[in-house]
């Protein structure tokens, strides 16, 4: 973070609770882990992937949109542009490891029953197109879909944010139409070898912007958007609706009690790639509820396993591919050792202290490093 | 101050420590599953009993087949296999190995007063989509009784994006339920290496999604390798070519004996 002229104004709500997103995208990447049951996706109809897209975008526009006034624009946009590259490089390394992977097992697993599902390592046939088309972020195996996201989201920002300070209304009602015309007129970004990106970019944009926006005026210019009461009461009510009913279909699963039509109806609208709006609405009702129950200064936050968690915000790009390393690894150990609980609980468990104990030594490390310099220890 | 600095300073180096070793057990951990996947146990040829037991847990979905059942009891049934290479039979020793001759096998032994036929519509590397298209040509024309639609895998390998599979899935079970059959969905096939690079976790949900429906069944096909392997009834790595056909026949005909299993068990559920 740049040194700010308020010291006390990191604000630690958006660390924590993107460490907890981080901790969330580990454990609900781990496929047959019934602690993965514990965690957002289960209660809301959105999951850590909107808390790691909205508080970054607020964490962007923090630490860049400062600069702004202290550098320019032009430094700022260079400054966006220089995170993006690391992400890039970030994204590329993890294809670079699941590539490794693949071209394992093909080497060694020959079993004509599997024929058609050694086709994930088809893209080996054609390394020039394969690796190309990871390149242009179009090839996105496996967990690899949310970088490509960011990596875009991001290097919009760049281009954005010399209209974010004059034309910030108007960015946001561009952001709102192409997020409304995405379920009608269908467009996605295509992907490799066929299908389309996981996560639509032009409607997820629309979180993005929005809080890069909000977080343009509370945190830049400090002209904060004040949320009127009723609005808060609407997102209580909203989420007294929604939480039984998210979980009642979580546990439906397993006693087949949810009603045909109304599961079908809930799914076409909680849909994940176009950011459906029933993952919205539930998503800024969440944010308006716990930016106000949880105070900006609370001591909670300052220590223990939530100082820890915190942490691992402040460190999110090397906690996230780790993250990413970690579920497949802890994938593998499940296939391994069994699927009973203990071994669930050791593998979630071991993994979670490896992310918090690896932020603990990122910041340790950073803080060593630039204890006089600009940039006191945390990314954006 | 200075003791405190201390202090938090002790606890940054516990933490490290703390981390380290997990790191060291985790690539420990790591290191053995890898030593197992080198140096698989090559199953002895005559040492294999007829290892198809599945514990009745896994079937949960207790969707009833009253139509079927009832064509049943006037003495004919006709079963449609519409799916991918596994339905097909690749990796088995003739077409006559592939699950759906064993299913028609085993109906016709378990039911031997009824006339039973299953045909078999498997293709090579067909998403849900493509099946789509084909289906009402080539599975529904012949009017069956029961469609069993083994799919998910070509989606899961391609990581196509669960909802444009489940788009398929409901478009597919909407034509075959319109024309009258009856629908059991087949998941993937399981085994340790495919599991460990390939999604499959959103793709299976879609299907369950689909057959919480009161007229949809599924067949967790997925579930069912996965305890075989577990419980080592079925070896998948390490086998010579003869071993693997050998294996792929074994694994089809208990997986015949399954589904057999699963829709006798439906249409005995059937009101009368």
């Amino acid at each position: 973070m740049v040194a700010s002229p308020r010291p006390a104004g990191r604000d630690l709500r958006l660390d924590f609770f993107r460490g907890l997103g981080l901790l969330f995208i580990f454990i609900d990447h781990v496929p047959d882990n019934a602690f993965s049951y514990l965690t957002l996706a289960n209660f809301v109809f959105c999951d850590a992937a909107e808390i790691f897209v909205f508080l970054s975008g607020y964490a962007a526009v923090l630490v860049f949109g400062r600069q702004i006034g202290q550098e320019g624009t032009l430094y700022a946009s260079v400054q966006v542009l220089k995170r993006c590259w690391t992400l890039y490089v970030a994204h590329i390394f993890l294809f670079v490891v699941y590539t490794a992977q693949v071209s394992w097992t093909a080497q060694r697993f020959e079993n004509p029953l599997f024929v058609e599902e050694m086709q994930v390592a088809a893209f080996l046939q054609e390394p020039h197109v394969a690796i190309l088309q990871a390149m242009l972020l179009a090839h996105q195996p496996l967990l690899m879909n949310i970088l490509p996201l960011y990596i875009v989201l991001l290097a919009g920002l760049a281009f954005a944010m010399p209209f974010l300070a004059r034309f910030g209304g108007a960015l946001v009602a561009v952001s709102v139409a192409t997020y409304l015309a995405v379920p009608l007129v269908e467009f996605n970004l295509p992907s490799y070898p066929e299908g389309h990106w996981f996560f639509n970019p032009f409607a997820w944009q629309f979180l993005f912007v929005l809080r890069a926006a909000c977080g343009w005026r509370a945190g830049v210019v400090d002209r904060p958007i004040a949320v009127p009461q009723w609005a808060l009461w609407i997102a209580v009510a909203f989420l007294c609706v929604v939480v039984p009913v998210r979980a009642w279909i979580s546990v439906g699963y397993f006693f087949d009690g949810v009603p045909p039509a109304f599961a079908e109806l809930t799914y076409l609208f909680a849909n994940k790639t176009d950011l459906g709006p029933l993952r919205l609405l539930s998503f800024l009702a969440l944010a308006l509820v716990v930016v106000r129950a949880v105070p900006r200064d609370a001591r909670w936050l300052q220590r223990g396993l939530a100082r820890a968690i915190t942490l691992c915000g402040q460190n999110s790009l090397p906690i996230f591919c780790i993250g990413i390393f970690l579920s497949v690894a802890g994938h593998s150990l499940l296939i391994e050792l069994g699927r009973d609980l203990a071994t669930q609980a050791a593998v979630t468990g071991s993994g979670c202290l490896l992310l918090l104990g690896m932020a603990r030594v990122l910041s340790w490390s950073k803080t060593r490093k630039g204890a006089g310099s600009a940039r006191g220890g945390q990314d954006e | 101050m200075r003791g405190r600095g201390n202090t938090v300073r002790r606890i940054f180096a516990a933490a490290a420590a703390i981390a380290a070793v997990t790191l060291g057990l985790s690539l420990a951990l790591a290191g053995v599953a890898l030593a197992q996947t080198l140096s698989p146990i090559a199953p002895l040829p005559g040492e294999m009993p007829a290892q198809c037991s599945v514990p009745r847990a896994l079937y949960v979905d207790d969707t009833a087949l009253p139509k079927t059942a009832k064509k049943l009891a006037r003495g004919t049934l006709a079963i449609v296999a519409i799916g991918s290479s596994s339905t097909l039979g690749v990796g088995a020793s003739s077409s006559e190995a592939a699950w759906p001759a064993r299913l028609e096998a085993e109906l016709r032994r378990r039911l031997p007063q009824a006339d039973i036929a299953v045909v078999n519509r498997g293709k090579l590397r067909e998403s849900a989509a493509a099946m789509v298209k084909r289906m009402a040509g080539e599975a529904l024309a012949a009017k069956p009784d029961l469609v069993i639609w083994e799919t998910g895998t070509a989606e899961a390998v391609r990581n196509m994006g669960a909802e444009y599979f489940a788009a398929a899935l409901e478009d597919g079970a909407e034509r075959i339920l319109a024309s009258g059959a009856e629908l059991v969905l087949m998941t993937p096939q399981f085994s340790r290496e495919t599991a460990r690079l390939i999604g499959y976790q959103p793709y299976i949900e879609a299907m369950g999604n689909l057959s919480v429906r009161a007229d949809v069944l599924i067949f967790p096909r997925y579930d069912v390798m996965r305890h075989l392997v577990e419980t080592n009834q079925l070896q998948l790595e390490g086998l010579s070519p003869a071993q693997a056909a050998a294996t792929a026949d074994r694994l089809y005909d208990c997986i015949a004996r399954q589904v057999a299993r699963v829709l006798l068990r439906a249409m005995a559920a059937a009101p009368r």
